[in-house]
């Protein structure tokens, strides 16, 4: 019984401890103008905004977009109300 | 009088140097313009400029249907850059012709200057002959439109004269008094013409006189027919 506790405790620390990082953030392509809202998960440690913007905009720049700014970055699952808004985007880069 | 007076060459002057300034500031406005409307006119991708800030500057623009609304007007302003480009030719050729107005406000300013020039010149050398008419039946003289009535014999070394002028020769008292007289040179007295000339001189110059500074108002008197505002008394 106690084994299951501590291994319940150390999954949910673990959980915790690794929890993703999420950035919402916008971009765009040009000629046309093309703009998008999106959100990205991140396996970034710090999830702090200035490390996380260079991770995103190289991440979007293959696809032919160009980050214009992140809105946020947060640890806890993204809203309904965000993934609603991102659409398409939600998760795709 | 001392007002009056003018220099031919001080005008010259000034005319060159409002041509020269005159020009230059049309070339300078108009390539100024020029520059100006290639860098200041605003290009199609102003408007994508604009709504990029925009949706960066709004968090709340973030819905799928706002992000395509934001396009859309994008796409709008780029459809109206095309009308743009016609603005700046009619722009362009309305510059080109208020330069060619300015251009010919410049030449006219010194066609009247050259003018001004003229005018002050013929003011002072008073009198300035434009026709000279001989008449040897009625013994008549006309200059520009002042008549003078001279003996046979004046009218005779006038018309000696002119004929001389209109040869480009120059003729000495001997030479004058021959032609008259239908004697040889060596025959004819240097004094005779010169009498001759002092002759017309005498009665043309009287006449020109009193036609052109002292006349004769008949049964009243004599007067100066000038303006009696430029008359100074030293």
């Amino acid at each position: 019984m106690m084994k299951w506790i501590v291994f319940t405790i150390a999954i949910l620390v673990s959980q915790v401890a690794h929890a993703a990082c999420y950035a919402d953030y916008k971009a765009k392509q040009e000629n046309p103008l093309k703009l998008h809202y999106g959100i990205m998960k991140l396996d970034d440690g710090k999830c702090s905004a200035s490390s996380t913007e260079k991770i995103v905009a190289a991440r979007l720049l293959p696809h032919g977009w160009t980050l214009l700014n992140l809105v946020s970055v947060f640890r806890k699952l993204p809203t309904l109300q965000q993934k609603e808004n991102a659409g398409e985007n939600f998760l795709r880069y | 009088m001392l007002v009056k007076i003018s220099s031919a060459t001080e005008t010259r002057k000034t005319t060159r140097w409002v041509v020269v300034v005159g020009l230059s500031g049309i070339i300078a406005i108009l390539t100024l313009t020029g520059l100006w409307l290639l860098w200041a006119m605003p290009d199609g991708n102003a408007f994508n400029v604009r709504v990029e800030q925009i949706f960066i500057q709004n968090d709340a623009l973030t819905s799928q249907s706002e992000v395509k609304l934001l396009e859309i007007l994008a796409q709008s302003g780029t459809a109206f850059s095309e009308t743009l480009a016609s603005y700046r030719v009619v722009v362009f050729v309305l510059m080109i012709m208020s330069a060619a107005l300015l251009l010919a406000a410049v030449a006219f300013l010194s066609f009247l200057l050259i003018l001004n020039r003229r005018f002050a010149q013929i003011e002072t050398t008073g009198i300035q002959v434009s026709s000279l008419l001989i008449s040897r039946v009625e013994n008549l003289v006309i200059l520009n439109n002042m008549e003078f009535q001279l003996t046979p014999a004046a009218i005779e070394t006038i018309s000696v004269l002119a004929e001389a002028r209109m040869d480009g020769e120059i003729l000495n008292g001997a030479e004058l008094e021959s032609v008259i007289a239908g004697k040889s040179v060596t025959d004819c007295d240097e004094a005779a013409g010169a009498t001759r000339v002092k002759r017309l001189r005498d009665s043309l110059g009287n006449q020109m006189m009193s036609t052109l500074l002292i006349k004769n108002v008949a049964r009243r008197g004599y007067i100066l027919a000038i303006d009696k505002d430029v008359i100074e008394m030293i």
